[in-house]
C-alpha cells in the first residue's frame, strides 16, 4: 500500500516538476545570470520541494510555491558563503568559453550583478518576470512599499552602474519595437 | 521616465532563455529528497524522545567515520597517510566539559526586521552581526551592548572579531567590496582594500582574506600594512584565505585549472616538517585539478602552503572540499561526495596530526573552537554544537518554519559557553534572525 502510494506521489510530482523546468530555470537564469549556477539553484529548490511533497501539493498556487523556493535559495543568506560550491562542477575553461550574448546583454548584466542581491530580485522578477508589485511582496516577505523602493534603488544603483552606456538599452529596445 | 517604465525597458534586453542546456536533474532531487526525508524521520523521533525537556538536549554518535581508515585501493586520497607527527604542535588538553544545554535569545534589533549574525571572538564576549532597516547595517555586539558600525549601506558586513573588539569584512561601494576594519563605531578601509574582502582576523591583529573573484588570497599584518599575496601552488586558478588561527596558521581552498598543474617545482609543495600529509600531495594537487575542483589548503605562519588531506569514508568518493575556519590547530571545513544525490558533510582536520574526518551527521559545520568543537546545523536542519561525537542540538528560539526552517549556530566560543548563530522567524515569514545561545 505505502509504496503505491509513495509511487503514485514521486510520479505526481515528477510531472509538477517537469512542467515546471523551464519557467524555474529561466527565473533562476534572469535571476544570476549564469546557466550552471541556476541549474545549482533550481535542483535545490526542487530537492527541497520533493521533501516537503506530501504537505504542499494541495497548496493552491503550487507554482508560486515552488518559485517563492528558489528565489528564498538564490537570497538565502546562507548561501553567500556557501555559494561558490557547485552541486554540478564546472571547469574553468568551461566558464571562459564565449556565449553568444550581445554586447548590450554582457554590459547590462554585469552591471545588473552589481546591483545588492535582494534590488537585484526585485527587479527580475518585477520587470523581467512581470510580477506584480504585491505578488513580489509576498514572494520576499515584505511589504509592497519595501518593493518599490527597493526598485527604485535597484534601478538607480543599475543606472549608476551602466554609466554612459545606461541609454543605450533604451534606443535599442526603441529600435526594437 | 518614471521607474514604471525605465525598468522593464532597460532590462529587456535580458530577457532571454538559459545560454546551456538544463542539467536539473529530477529523479536526483527524488532520491536526495527521500534521503533528507528519512534523516528528518529520524530526527523527528530523537526529537519526540528528548519532548519534556525543557531544553533540547540530544546527544548522539553522529560520526563513526572518522575512525575508520582510508581504503588503499590506489586513489590519490587513499595514499595520503598522516603525518607521523613528530612534535605535538597544539595543546590537546581539555579542561572543561562539553555543554549538556543551552538557551538562546535574539540579538537586539534596532528599528525591527531581519538580521543575520556572522562572528563571534573567542571569549564569547564580542559578536557581530548585522541588521536590514534602510540598507545592510552592520553591528557589534560587546556583552550585551551595541554598537551600529558606520551607516547602512547596500552589502556591509563583519566577518570576523577578535577578543579586542576588532573585527573585519567589507563595505559595498558602487561596483564591489572594500574590505574594512571596524572598533567601535568606526571602519576605515584596509591599504589595498578595494575589490577584496577581509575574512578574519586574529587576536593579534593579523588579518586575512582575498580579491573578489576569489583569485589571489591574502594577508595583513596589521590594519594599517599593505596586503600580501599568500603563495599559491602551481596551477591554482582560484584561491581563498577564510581564517587564520592565534599561531598564524592560515586555512582556505585553491582550485587548480582543468589542465592539470605541474608539480615538480611547485613553490607550495607539502612540507613533511610542518605537520601535515608529506608525500602525495603535489600528486594530489595535480589530480584535482584535472577535476577542476575545490581543495582545502593551509598557509602555516612559516614555511610553505600545502594541501590538506582530502577526506574519506567507505564508499564515499570526495571531490571537493574547503576549510573554513582554524582554532587552535583544528580546522573545520566541507566536503562533497561524487554520487547522484551529492552528498555533502561537515570535515574536521587536526594539525597535529593532518588526519581528515568526515562528520556525516552534520549538513553544515560552519565555527569551530580551541577543543574541535563545531557550530552548525544537523541534518534535521536545527542548529547543533557537536564535538564529533556528541551532538548537542541548540533551542530553536523562534518557531520552527515547517516550510522554510532552518536554524544553524555560526560560531561557538573557546569555552563552548556562547554561540551565535541565525534562526528562521516563523511569524514573519521565514525571515531570518540572529541569536545568542548560553550554555552550561
Amino acid at each position: 500500500m505505502a509504496s503505491t502510494k509513495n509511487t503514485k506521489r514521486d510520479a505526481e510530482y515528477t510531472e509538477f516538476v517537469s512542467a515546471q523546468l523551464t519557467s524555474l530555470r529561466r527565473t533562476a537564469y534572469l535571476l544570476c545570470g549564469d546557466a550552471h549556477r541556476a541549474d545549482d539553484l533550481v535542483q535545490q529548490a526542487i530537492t527541497k520541494l520533493y521533501v516537503r511533497w506530501h504537505r504542499t501539493r494541495d497548496v493552491v498556487h503550487l507554482d508560486r510555491y515552488v518559485r517563492t523556493m528558489l528565489v528564498r535559495e538564490f537570497l538565502d543568506e546562507r548561501r553567500l558563503s556557501w555559494a561558490k560550491v557547485r552541486l554540478f562542477g564546472r571547469t574553468p575553461d568551461e566558464s571562459r568559453q564565449p556565449e553568444p550574448n550581445t554586447e548590450l546583454r554582457l554590459v547590462l548584466r554585469d552591471a545588473l550583478e552589481r546591483v545588492p542581491r535582494r534590488q537585484r530580485a526585485v527587479l527580475v522578477l518585477r520587470f523581467l518576470c512581470d510580477l506584480p508589485v504585491d505578488e513580489v511582496a509576498h514572494l520576499l516577505g515584505c511589504s509592497p512599499g519595501t518593493v518599490k523602493s527597493q526598485t527604485s534603488h535597484g534601478l538607480a544603483a543599475l543606472r549608476r552602474h551602466l554609466g554612459d552606456a545606461a541609454d543605450i538599452p533604451l534606443i535599442a529596445a526603441a529600435r526594437r519595437v | 521616465m518614471n521607474d514604471e517604465e525605465y525598468g522593464p525597458r532597460i532590462l529587456r534586453p535580458l530577457d532571454e532563455e538559459p545560454d546551456a542546456p538544463s542539467r536539473v536533474d529530477v529523479a536526483a532531487a527524488v532520491v536526495a529528497g527521500s534521503r533528507s526525508r528519512r534523516r528528518r524521520r529520524v530526527a523527528a523521533t530523537a526529537a519526540a524522545a528528548a519532548a519534556g525537556l525543557a531544553i533540547a538536549s540530544v546527544p548522539v554518535v553522529i560520526s563513526q567515520a572518522g575512525q575508520t581508515t582510508p581504503d588503499a585501493a590506489g586513489r590519490p586520497s587513499a595514499s595520503a597517510k598522516p603525518s607521523p607527527s613528530p612534535k605535538q604542535q597544539y595543546d590537546r588538553t581539555m579542561d572543561v566539559a562539553f555543554p549538556t544545554s543551552c538557551t538562546g535569545e535574539a540579538l537586539p534589533v534596532p528599528g525591527g526586521g531581519q538580521s543575520h549574525a556572522s562572528a563571534l571572538d573567542p571569549t564569547g564576549r564580542y559578536a557581530t552581526y548585522r541588521t536590514y532597516v534602510d540598507g545592510r547595517q552592520p553591528i557589534i555586539w560587546h556583552d550585551g551592548t551595541i554598537t551600529k558600525v558606520g551607516t547602512p549601506g547596500d552589502d556591509d558586513g563583519l566577518y570576523s572579531i577578535n577578543s579586542n573588539g576588532v573585527a573585519v569584512g567589507i563595505v559595498w561601494k558602487g561596483t564591489g567590496p572594500v574590505a574594512i576594519a571596524a572598533e567601535g563605531a568606526k571602519s576605515a578601509q584596509l591599504p589595498g582594500g578595494k575589490g577584496r574582502e577581509a575574512r578574519a582576523i586574529n587576536d593579534h591583529g593579523v588579518i586575512v582574506g582575498g580579491s573578489f573573484d576569489e583569485d589571489a588570497p591574502l594577508r595583513w599584518a596589521s590594519r594599517t600594512s599593505q596586503p600580501e599575496k599568500l603563495p599559491l601552488p602551481k596551477g591554482a586558478t582560484r584561491a581563498m584565505a577564510y581564517d587564520i588561527d592565534t599561531d598564524g596558521t592560515i586555512v582556505g581552498y585553491v582550485e587548480t585549472g582543468a589542465a592539470g598543474a605541474p608539480s615538480g617545482a611547485d613553490p607550495a609543495k607539502p612540507s613533511p616538517s610542518a605537520g601535515g600529509t608529506p608525500g602525495a600531495e603535489g600528486t594530489k594537487v595535480r589530480a584535482d585539478g584535472a577535476r577542476g575542483g575545490r581543495i582545502a589548503y593551509v598557509w602555516p605562519a612559516k614555511g610553505p602552503g600545502r594541501v590538506l588531506e582530502r577526506p574519506t569514508a567507505p564508499g564515499v568518493t570526495i571531490d571537493y572540499y574547503d576549510a573554513r575556519g582554524i582554532s587552535n590547530g583544528w580546522v573545520v571545513g566541507f566536503a562533497a561526495a561524487v554520487g547522484d544525490d551529492r552528498a555533502t558533510y561537515g570535515v574536521r582536520w587536526d594539525l597535529n596530526t593532518g588526519k581528515a574526518e568526515l562528520l556525516p551527521g552534520l549538513e553544515w559545520s560552519n565555527g569551530i573552537n580551541q577543543y574541535g568543537w563545531i557550530a552548525g546545523m544537523t541534518e534535521d536542519n536545527h542548529a547543533a554544537l557537536t564535538d564529533g561525537k556528541r551532538v548537542l542540538r541548540l533551542p530553536d528560539v523562534f518557531a520552527f518554519d515547517k516550510q522554510y526552517g532552518m536554524n544553524w549556530a555560526e560560531a561557538v566560543s573557546d569555552d563552548g559557553r556562547t554561540l551565535i548563530g541565525n534562526v528562521d522567524d516563523a511569524d514573519r515569514d521565514g525571515l531570518q534572525q540572529a541569536v545568542v545561545w548560553r550554555c552550561s
